[in-house]
């Protein structure tokens, strides 16, 4: 089959690869209809995620037909359509149990590693490095699935389309539970460092949840405009002196009550500060650039509470823990529990409060996307998401 | 005693012996081209190396390690989403030790209270020892090695209760002699082979099965490398340690 490979930093190749079989007896293969690139394979993408090689087949957000099943897995059948989660969780442990899905403690085969690296192991991923499982990744013809009994969320409902689906697999949930986390009140406004596809969910999200006002922050024009079409009231960050006190003035001096990094360890600033985090992640001295974070921390009103869906691996320098610690913050944040979104995220898309489509630019061949994750990388051709077709002909 | 255990013949300590003088060469030839800070390091490996394969071509009673040992506590605790008497009876049944414990090629219950072990490594010798097991049932079970096998050792695997209904806390604790000392300890480590990673990486195996009833793994899984250069990856990770068995 036909596989995107990850093979160094910037440098993505489409290979060809042997095709996935069953392994265990609770895999499936599925075969690819729609895969997409996601903002954090961008991560992987410019090398900031340690433990990749060359060869690695990269993807987490796929969808397809069920094309063969293992004996353990009883409640699917060759034929099925299904998407994915990127989490790959057992449904067994204390963790799935409790609807912790991405905390996974059995699917991870190089637990080991993370535990070095972090002192504990989260749920093994599809095509996120090896530290996160070494799993095989989806922007490729055909994928396996272990645990295919837990994760792969059935859609019967023909009448609607691959592309209005797809993002069931990470970025709805991701937005969702962005929101969720800010535990919203009627009357509270909501904060998004961030207007990709994440962040877009999460205030399309922050409304369905009931927030009254949501404020986009993001640097891109094409992306205000996407916040500002799903009712977010517009920040440009390089057109403002200062976002915080931007933020303390559009909402009477006090803060938004709540505040959501969607950007993580990639942040782009201005300002001193964020050349000294450039500097020093270049030079693998500090590993994330936390400088939407920082923002977010010191915006957030007192007793709010910031939440974070942007992705971080290692470690930050200068939290302002003083500023968070003395307003009494709460913090929710971590990888997506995707599995436990699923039938009322899919219910909202049946029902016509979100059309998904909406934040994709670009539609390519899997023979395309390493142009398309180059166009992604440098925000080129205003992309803001690209679907991928895994059987299409190449033009 | 010690010379019941030993199972390298004569022939092949020759040839390991020769091996070992051409590795050492070679590593040594090879640090003299490099000239790098890492090739300090593999010349002091080589220098070892060959030094240690003409005192065994010299001596036929030397043996591939040096003569000393060091020892390995071993303490780790899991809790397992399913009931102390499953679990227990997984545990207490010789039979099912392969299918969790890396590298264990079978036991047998020789006798009540007595079990015969078979261990390979990817490379190196085959071990083998017998065990003499006393168990508390349900509760605790206990070993030793008798008859100073090569890898000497003794420990418990104990069941608890845990907090949550259904759970139950694992407590292992063991303690390994290993011959050839530190050396033996860094390969082990290099090759995730140490005592400590080999508990803790059975213990995940064992809850892993207990709970999902399979060993989440790649191997086997399509990639975009090959050959040899997979292999590497897999080792790095060891991602090739043990295919999937089913409980």
């Amino acid at each position: 089959m036909k596989a995107l490979c990850w093979n160094g930093k910037k440098n993505v190749k489409v290979e060809t690869v042997p095709d996935p079989h069953i392994i265990n007896p609770r895999d499936a293969v599925i075969r690819v209809t729609r895969t997409a690139i996601c903002g954090s394979d961008l991560h992987l993408y410019n090398g900031f995620v340690p433990t990749m090689h060359s060869g690695d087949i990269l993807g987490h957000e796929f969808m397809g037909e069920v094309v063969e099943v293992g004996n353990g897995v009883k409640n699917l059948k060759v034929g099925d359509r299904v998407i994915v989660p990127f989490p790959i969780a057992c449904g067994n442990c204390y963790f799935c149990k409790n609807e912790m899905y991405s905390v996974c403690d059995n699917s991870n085969p190089n637990a080991w590693l993370a535990e070095k690296m972090n002192g504990f192991s989260p749920a093994g991923l599809f095509g996120y490095s090896h530290m996160y499982g070494g799993y095989a990744g989806g922007q490729s013809q055909f994928a396996r699935v272990p645990f295919a009994d837990i994760g792969p969320f059935k859609i019967e409902d023909r009448s609607l389309s691959d592309e209005q689906v797809l993002f069931l697999t990470d970025i709805f949930p991701t937005g969702y539970m962005a929101a969720e986390n800010c535990d919203i009140e009627p009357e509270n406004t909501v904060a998004v460092w961030g207007c990709g596809p994440v962040g877009w969910f999460a205030i399309k999200s922050a409304f369905l949840l009931g927030a009254k006002r949501v404020i986009a922050i993001d640097r891109f024009p094409e992306r205000l405009m996407l916040a500002q079409r799903a009712g977010a009231e517009p920040i440009n960050y390089d057109k403002v002196d200062d976002v915080i006190e931007t933020l303390k003035e559009m909402t009477g001096g006090i803060g938004p009550d709540a505040c959501i990094d969607a950007v993580g360890m990639e942040a782009h600033g201005t300002g001193p500060m964020a050349a000294y985090d450039k500097v020093k992640q270049m030079m693998r001295i500090e590993m994330d650039r936390p400088i939407v974070l920082r923002q977010a921390l010191q915006a957030c009103r007192k007793g709010g509470t910031v939440s974070i869906p942007g992705v971080y691996a290692g470690f930050v320098d200068r939290m302002p823990m003083g500023s968070a610690f003395n307003k009494g913050l709460t913090l929710k944040m971590g990888q997506t529990h995707v599995h436990k979104y699923l039938p009322k995220l899919f219910d909202h898309i049946r029902n016509g409060d979100i059309d998904c489509r909406e934040v994709i630019s670009h539609r390519l061949t899997l023979e395309h996307a390493p142009k398309g994750y180059e166009v992604f990388s440098n925000k080129e051709q205003n992309c803001t998401k690209i679907v991928l077709d895994p059987w299409a002909e190449a033009a | 005693m010690r010379e019941q255990s030993q199972d390298i013949t004569p022939a092949s300590d020759r040839w390991i012996s020769g091996t070992m003088i051409a590795a050492g060469g070679m590593l040594i030839g090879y640090s003299l081209l490099k000239r790098n800070r890492s090739a300090l390091a593999i010349s002091a490996a080589g220098a070892a190396v060959l030094s240690r394969g003409i005192m065994m071509k010299r001596d036929p009673g030397v043996g591939i390690l040096p003569d000393t040992t060091t020892s390995v506590d071993v303490h780790r605790t899991v809790s397992i989403q399913r009931p102390k008497r499953e679990l227990y009876e997984y545990w207490s049944k010789a039979e099912n030790m392969p299918t969790f414990m890396i590298d264990v090629q079978s036991v047998t219950q020789t006798a009540p209270d007595r079990q015969h072990w078979k261990m390979s490594f990817p490379v190196g010798p085959s071990l083998e020892w017998d065990a003499e097991v006393d168990e508390q049932a349900g509760e605790r079970i206990g070993w030793r090695t008798i008859n100073h096998p090569p890898l000497e050792h003794y420990g418990s695997v104990e069941f608890l209760d845990g907090n949550h209904s259904g759970e139950t806390v694992v407590h292992f604790s063991a303690h390994y002699v290993l011959p050839g000392g530190l050396l033996t300890r860094g390969v082990a480590m290099m090759a995730g082979r140490d005592p400590e990673q080999m508990a803790r990486e059975n213990l995940r195996r064992f809850k892993q099965l207990m709970e999902t009833g399979e060993l989440a793994t790649t191997a086997g899984q399509p990639t975009g490398r090959s050959g040899i250069r997979n292999q590497i990856t897999e080792s790095l990770y060891h991602e090739n340690m043990g295919r999937t068995r089913t409980a």
